[in-house]
């Protein structure tokens, strides 16, 4: 872990909300990116951001060493992303008629609302390719887009995705391959179109 | 080297790199490979394509209030810490006072006793009424003590500020 998180950590626990304040500046970011990819929904991702930093204010004065507080944050996430989407499989088995949408993908796709704008005529393709992606990781079931979102875009290594996880390294890797293999067959539907 | 292997190691060297034996392997299968090859290209672009999406950052209106939230739970935090400290001190306190009246309890004993016992024996008073002045010497002393103990007491037993503002 970088050498000032570690201390503003400590200052955080010595109840120095500066150092909170830096360490928010720094990572607020990262940890909405991972939530809006992760949940695909804005209002879903505020929430989900919200909850994970008033969660890691509560427990940072209590938690034991943490030696990477990105993937400590990012774990949370995980984790209260988990605990939503039992909630929402709970809820309809007992109030929504029988339909069939475990991955939420078909509700994920009604509410993606990141869409990139065209920015100029030559880079439309560009630009729809990007689009194109960010449907084909919307698609992908919750298990292959959360380890995918930790490996390619917040930059995790399988080392690091596999502890925070709880997952074996070879079942990291295993996953993330899938996922690519995924992003790749719904990109060539996209080029075939 | 079969084509799962090829694409497993694809996608490692994107994360390590590859031992220069094992980067040899994999070059010469992707060369004669148009599937592993394919698939080496697709990863590229996927990668070239999601380091270009659009930025996903929160709004103001959500990080700002997500802020103060939790600069007033590090509040709360620290109130509780400084009432939890509070409650120690007394803890501390009543413990040292009871150890000194236990100890003047023991004093009084050991000076009183000779004393008190001589001179109500030299009036023919029995024993049982010697220890019952001694014990009522000793319970004057206590007395004397009572206000400061019963203080502390009711420190202690106050609401808890935390919860009365509601946090």
């Amino acid at each position: 872990m970088p050498s000032e998180d570690g201390a503003w950590i400590q200052r955080i626990r010595a109840h120095d909300l500066s150092a909170f304040d830096a360490l928010f500046g720094k990572y607020q970011n990262a940890v909405y990116r991972f939530a809006s990819y992760l949940t695909q929904n804005r209002a879903e991702a505020d929430d989900l951001f919200q909850e994970a930093w008033l969660r890691a204010v509560r427990y940072l004065p209590t938690s034991p060493e943490i030696r990477d507080f990105k993937a400590w944050m990012l774990t949370i996430v995980v984790n209260l992303h988990r605990d939503a989407l039992r909630k929402k499989k709970l809820w309809r088995l007992f109030s929504l008629p029988w339909s069939k949408s475990d991955t939420d993908s078909d509700a994920i796709l009604e509410n993606l609302d990141y869409q990139s704008h065209a920015l100029a005529a030559d880079e439309s393709e560009r630009v729809d390719l990007g689009i194109a992606l960010d449907h084909a990781i919307a698609a992908l079931p919750i298990k292959l887009r959360r380890i995918f979102l930790l490996k390619e875009i917040e930059g995790l290594k399988h080392v690091e995705i596999s502890a925070m996880l709880g997952l074996p390294v070879g079942t990291v890797k295993s996953l993330l391959h899938q996922a690519i293999r995924n992003l790749r067959q719904h990109l060539s539907e996209f080029r075939y179109k | 080297m079969r084509c799962k292997q090829a694409e497993q190691l694809i996608i490692a060297s994107s994360d390590t790199t590859l031992e220069p034996k094992i980067r040899t392997k994999l070059d010469i299968h992707v060369s004669g490979c148009a599937k592993c090859a394919g698939f080496q290209k697709d990863l590229a672009e996927i990668l070239t394509h999601l380091h270009r999406l659009p930025a996903r950052v929160p709004a103001d209106l959500l990080s700002e209030p997500t802020r103060a939230q939790c600069h007033a739970e590090l509040s709360r935090q620290n109130e509780s810490v400084a009432q939890a400290g509070n409650d120690t001190m007394s803890e501390t306190a009543s413990r040292w006072l009871l150890m000194a009246l236990i100890g003047l309890a023991v004093l009084t004993a050991i000076v009183a006793v000779p004393i008190v016992s001589d001179f109500l024996r030299h009036y023919s008073i029995p024993n049982y009424a010697i220890i019952g002045a001694i014990v009522l010497i000793q319970n004057v002393l206590m007395l004397l003590f009572a206000p400061v103990l019963l203080r502390l007491k009711i420190l202690k037993e106050l609401p808890d500020h935390g919860v009365l503002n509601g946090i």
